[in-house]
């Protein structure tokens, strides 16, 4: 469906069913250069639970328009103005990587609003190298090539994934090149100059789940396990295999521990 | 330390689309052979029915084993996805019909394997799909083609028997301009010689039954989608996949999957309810010949090379088609293309017509009189009274078919063995 929001178009897969008011909308937020297809079967599963559920193109990202966000607060303020106008008043927040850091900021901000938080591939500081982070800036192929070579771990290289005959690193690939110019620059420039996480965690209310794919290099388990601490209700689970596109490396997985974390009466 | 690279062609061929068994270790890719598969729960049941969880169903959508080889083959072709098919003319029609429907027009190539201009010509317009034919190495006749309720251009990158060279490049670019999808079929080249993709073709696809099986045992088809086309936003409107689907409880596979909209409906649509799915079997055995490919493949090009060169020379032959002959019209568009080798499907015409053709074929010892290419033995057919029988003299003429034309295709036999049965074979004829 698409939403209007200034005079931006946004799209946001999914729909809104008709709800009790105590009832979560769950929001899926994608991640640098993405767009929602990357929820796509995570979208149709809560949708065929009877449950609302969106998942967001940010502007400049998939069906979105508008100029792309360039902070993660810009995207956080844009987040709660997509649930105010949906009159999503009670959410379950779940973000990968980019994603995952607005929607920690947000839930950090909104603690009567988020009540389930679950972050994927998620750590911060998010820092960005620099010959990645100057190669998107150039709009190259080799930034692209970059975030899918490290991005998955090395099992996936071989394949072996479970939604048949899928090649996933060549779709995250084609996901990136299909992107608006500028796109990838601008989320990572995002990502890497974000600062705000640790007092953001230490503000969030939500029960909340971390995911990360053991092989990560993006945002390795070493790393995000020393962030746990900073939630008042935090758990991590691992995906064995797995690299920082978890979603698309071990779906049924990351499919069980992101239901375990958003509808935990399921 | 040099940071993480893409894996190989022979790595990807050997290794691709496959985890070892944990359970066995099994090295081999195992043979699922079983329709079903059980389900954990009912929530997982009806996620999977409803592609809103990953695992497996029910065999004609998708099988373990055949998963590893559409996996491999998307992965050595460059794309987001396959679905292999029971042959490789399952593989057209599910193309075509995945895009098409009563109304729709395609524009085809006129040098396209008997088959499928049979598909085209005879079979699809009873469906209402209809084909408008043109020289293979004009693309301003494609484009002259194009009409507005065309879905999509359609064309082979090495043709056969005439061994025309489809420009991709040119091809794509006139597709890409009407707002349509370049479909290819590559069954000739296989990815070791060519990838389509990288030169601007949508879809593939092959027989697996030729080169890429390649011992002649087992039938196949595989359909690979690169990923490139933008259903959404072309300037034509692609109903099947920008709609939504009621066959699917309302889906638009454009919007909910994006990219790989088209390789989710051929999947959810083609072989669900065509059904012309492949085998477990049939997709191990074809996987045992995709690990040896490369090796093959070039073993295949130097042979056909030598042959080609032979043929050339010799006072029997009138001429010699192979894009590897300097002579051929497409010799440097084959170069640029296919550097690493044009392919060993080839033909001759030689002099005295059919009935020394027919003598010619009855004296050869080591090559294989029989309908197909892409074993590793040699093999040699009669187009014209054969695989393209069906068409008639104008079609035969526009192909290049003569009754003195025979077509080899090379296999991976000592070359000195080979050249001395043609030898023979043609003394034979002559005599």
């Amino acid at each position: 469906m698409y939403l209007k929001l200034d005079d931006d178009k946004i799209f946001a897969a999914g729909d809104m069913k008709s709800r009790t008011d105590s009832e979560s909308v769950i929001v899926l937020l994608h991640g640098a250069g993405m767009d929602h297809t990357f929820w796509a079967y995570n979208t149709r599963y809560f949708l065929s639970k009877g449950l609302s559920v969106i998942a967001l193109d940010f502007p400049g990202h998939g069906n979105s328009t508008g100029p792309f966000l360039e902070t993660i607060s810009e995207m956080a303020d844009w987040v709660t103005a997509c649930l105010d106008l949906l009159q999503a008043d009670s959410v379950a927040l779940a973000g990968h990587s980019m994603g995952a850091l607005v929607a920690l900021e947000l839930a950090g901000r909104e603690k009567e609003r988020v009540s389930r938080l679950a972050l994927l591939g998620a750590g911060f500081p998010m820092e960005v190298s620099s010959p990645l982070l100057e190669a998107a800036r150039n709009d190259s192929q080799a930034a692209k090539d970059m975030v899918v070579l490290f991005g998955h771990g090395s099992r996936s290289y071989l394949g072996g994934n479970t939604i048949a005959g899928m090649n996933i690193m060549e779709g995250a690939l084609r996901l990136l090149q299909r992107s608006n110019p500028g796109a990838l620059y601008n989320d990572l420039n995002a990502c890497n100059e974000y600062s705000n996480g640790l007092e953001a965690a230490k503000d969030v209310g939500a029960v909340t789940t971390v995911i990360c794919g053991e092989q990560d290099k993006m945002t390795p388990v070493s790393a995000t396990a020393g962030i746990l601490e900073q939630f008042v209700d935090a758990t991590l689970s691992v995906i064995p295999f797995s690299g920082h596109m978890m979603v698309s490396e071990s779906p049924e997985l990351t499919h069980r521990c992101l239901v375990a974390a958003l509808l935990p009466h399921v | 330390m040099a940071g993480p690279k893409y894996l190989g062609f022979d790595t990807l061929a050997l290794h691709g689309g496959q985890v070892p068994d944990s359970d066995t270790g099994s090295r081999a890719v195992p043979i699922f052979q079983s329709v079903a598969f059980n389900f954990e729960s009912d929530d997982e049941a009806a996620s999977r029915f409803d592609m809103a969880r990953a695992g497996y169903v029910y065999s004609r959508i998708a099988n373990p084993t055949v998963a590893v080889l559409e996996e491999r083959l998307a992965m050595l072709e460059g794309g987001i996805g396959a679905v292999a098919t029971a042959s490789g003319m399952a593989a057209i029609h599910l193309a075509i019909t995945t895009l098409a429907g009563t109304g729709s027009h395609v524009v085809a190539s006129s040098s396209l394997y008997g088959g499928t201009h049979n598909l085209l010509s005879y079979t699809l317009p009873r469906f209402g799909i209809t084909t408008t034919f043109v020289d293979p190495r004009d693309p301003g006749a494609f484009e002259s083609a194009i009409k507005d309720d065309t879905v999509l251009i359609f064309t082979e990158t090495i043709a056969n028997p005439g061994c025309e060279i489809a420009d991709i490049p040119k091809l794509a670019d006139v597709a890409h301009r009407a707002g349509l999808p370049l479909v290819v079929d590559s069954t000739l080249s296989t990815p070791h010689l060519l990838k389509p993709i990288a030169f601007g073709a949508d879809i593939v696809v092959h027989s697996l039954t030729k080169f890429i099986g390649g011992h002649g045992t087992t039938l196949g088809g595989i359909l690979v989608d690169g990923g490139n086309f933008d259903w959404a936003n072309s300037s034509r409107k692609f109903p099947t996949l920008c709609d939504s689907y009621d066959g699917f409880g309302g889906v638009n596979f454009s919007e909910e999957f994006g990219l790989s909209a088209f390789i989710v409906r051929a999947r959810r649509e083609g072989l669900r309810d065509f059904g012309a799915c492949l085998s477990a079997t049939s997709a191990f055995q074809l996987l045992q010949g995709v690990e040896t490919l490369g090796i093959r493949m070039d073993k295949h090009s130097r042979n056909c090379e030598r042959v080609a060169a032979f043929l050339e020379g010799h006072d029997s032959v009138i001429r010699v088609t192979h894009p590897s002959i300097s002579a051929h019209p497409d010799h440097d568009l084959a170069a640029r293309l296919m550097p690493s080798g044009c392919g060993a499907v080839m033909s001759f015409e030689i002099s005295g017509g059919y009935d020394v053709a027919k003598k010619f074929i009855e004296s050869l010892d080591l090559f294989s009189h029989l309908a197909n290419v892409g074993d590793a033995k040699s093999l040699v057919i009669h187009p014209a009274s054969t695989t393209h029988s069906r068409m008639d003299a104008d079609a035969l003429g526009r192909a290049g078919i003569s009754p003195g034309l025979i077509r080899l295709s090379i296999g991976i036999e000592d070359i000195e063995d080979l050249i001395a049965d043609l030898s023979k074979a043609l003394y034979l004829a002559q005599k």
